[in-house]
């Protein structure tokens, strides 16, 4: 009962909002190629679900693979700098500029050079999506407790030992967090190299849908597949949110667990 | 027999700090040793030295009988705060000692049980840190100091951040535990009340640098016993600490 209520306002301001949108919409007669209502983007959406829905597919694919590619490899690249002072020293400036470098200029080029287009996709979101995982997990790793350390001393800990009991556990929740920011990250990654790609990319992903449409003044599918893409970013961003819950529940404070 | 000898020993910071200049204490075995004075005198830097997680840079700390089978497990840290590591479960956080030494976790459970039933928390051993109150965190804190058997107890301020009432339950249990181990207790603290209470000798340090000012051995039957904390002769005693103190840093 108290979820509901606490859900009620912003459901009421989102219907009323939708239902102004459809009545303006509708009151000035504004042509469907210019703004689409509600209604008809709905009806579209059911309409072309076969196509949408395909091209979803798509740039979940890319999408999902990139995470996965950014969480093992920014992860593991934030390991093996954790390991040596030279490693991170000479590695870390490379990964700074590969993250102020805009993607959407090197995508071109990324797409030129890499023959298989599902690949080129991935690699570009990958770029985007990478830094986060690895700037979190390397100030994870730093952040044991000082006096934690000095217990795992006294005890004669190897480096072996201290690593995993210690500065792993510690790094945990900076690369949940770091996760969470890149699975919002791989999805632009995916759909700003896709708007790239262009038709030159083999496979239709929804960013390519919205290009299409857009040329065509399918302007209601536009929306339709717009609508299919945050809704795809809210729920990458909901799964991850559940997965650093369900991890930390026991005893990190950026989880709901129990209490006292 | 003496157990540690502390001689002579000085720690200087780079930026110039002196922490600890000629510090020469001995330490029984069997003792309890309580290191009194104010925050900032090298207590808790004598501490981490006795530990061997930091060196001298003048003097020598020996140990004349020898470290028993010289290794980690022969001394136990309790730091001021619990330091229990968050993710682990308590018995997680007690099997932590003998984990690191190399022991398997089904070979270890009785001496992990023991050791969290002889703080009284038994029944807690899959809590987590988090559900505990600061009081059974000290105590969990104590047991994993506890799990090797440790022949010297080092304890830095331990119960400071704790209300009075649970501290005096604390400072019995402690005592007993030491009763029960036999083992010996440097216990490092600025309450001249829980010195007195706790100790067979107090040391009274002076800060800046810090050294040891005076020696003081407790006159007080060895038994220990809270309605002595009321006794006249535990306030002399009280007192002749807290002159001491007051000496040491005019």
């Amino acid at each position: 009962m108290r979820a509901l209520l606490d859900r009620l306002p912003p459901l009421a301001l989102g219907l009323a909002a939708l239902a102004a949108w459809e009545a303006a919409v509708r009151g000035f007669q504004v042509p469907h190629y210019v703004l689409p209502g509600p209604l008809l983007i709905a009806e579209t959406l059911w309409r072309d679900a076969g196509l949408l829905f395909g091209s979803l597919w798509v740039t979940l694919r890319i999408t999902a693979a990139a995470l996965c590619a950014a969480a093992v490899g920014g992860a593991g690249l934030a390991l093996a700098m954790a390991q040596s002072r030279g490693l991170e020293r000479a590695l870390f400036p490379y990964a700074v500029i590969a993250q102020v470098t805009p993607v959407v200029a090197v995508a071109p080029l990324i797409i030129i050079w890499v023959d298989n287009a599902f690949a080129a996709l991935v690699l570009c979101a990958l770029i985007v999506a990478f830094f986060p995982v690895l700037a979190n997990t390397m100030a994870g790793l730093k952040s044991a407790d000082r006096n934690l350390a000095d217990l795992f001393r006294l005890y004669d800990a190897t480096p072996w030992q201290a690593l995993r009991f210690l500065r792993i556990p510690t790094a945990m929740p900076y690369f949940l967090a770091g996760l969470r920011i890149s699975g919002g990250l791989a999805l632009v990654g995916a759909v700003v190299a896709e708007f790239v790609a262009g038709t030159g990319g083999a496979q239709t992903g929804l960013a390519y849908r919205i290009l299409e449409s857009g040329y065509r003044l399918q302007i209601p599918r536009l929306f339709a597949a717009l609508l299919l893409l945050s809704a795809a970013g809210i729920a990458i961003f909901a799964a991850l949110n559940a997965l650093s819950n369900r991890l930390l529940r026991h005893w990190h404070e950026s989880a709901e667990g129990p209490r006292r | 027999m003496t157990l540690l000898a502390i001689s002579g020993v000085a720690r200087r910071f780079p930026g110039g700090t002196t922490a600890l200049d000629g510090v020469s204490l001995a330490v029984e075995d069997g003792d309890f040793v309580a290191l009194l004075g104010p925050s900032g005198c090298g207590k808790s830097t004598l501490l981490r030295l006795v530990a061997g997680l930091d060196s001298p840079d003048a003097g020598t700390i020996a140990w004349p009988g020898g470290r028993p089978g010289y290794g980690p497990g022969d001394i136990g840290f309790v730091f001021q705060e619990p330091t229990l590591m968050p993710w682990a479960t308590l018995f997680d956080n007690v099997f932590l000692p003998l984990r690191l030494g190399g022991a398997s976790r089904t070979g270890a459970r009785d001496r992990v049980r023991a050791a969290i039933a002889s703080v009284g928390l038994e029944g807690f051993e899959e809590a987590w840190p988090r559900q505990l109150s600061g009081g059974m965190r000290m105590r969990a804190s104590i047991a994993r100091a506890l799990v090797t058997e440790p022949r010297l107890l080092l304890m830095d301020e331990p119960f400071a951040a704790l209300d009075e009432i649970t501290r005096f339950r604390l400072n019995d249990d402690l005592l007993s535990i030491q009763r029960m181990r036999g083992c010996t207790v440097l216990f490092v603290t600025h309450s001249v009340f829980e010195a007195v209470y706790l100790s067979r000798r107090v040391a009274v340090m002076s800060g800046r640098p810090g050294r040891i000012a005076a020696e003081l051995e407790v006159a007080l039957p060895r038994l220990r016993a809270p309605a002595m904390r009321g006794q006249a002769e535990f306030a002399a005693m009280c007192g002749q600490v807290s002159d001491a103190l007051s000496g040491a840093s005019a």
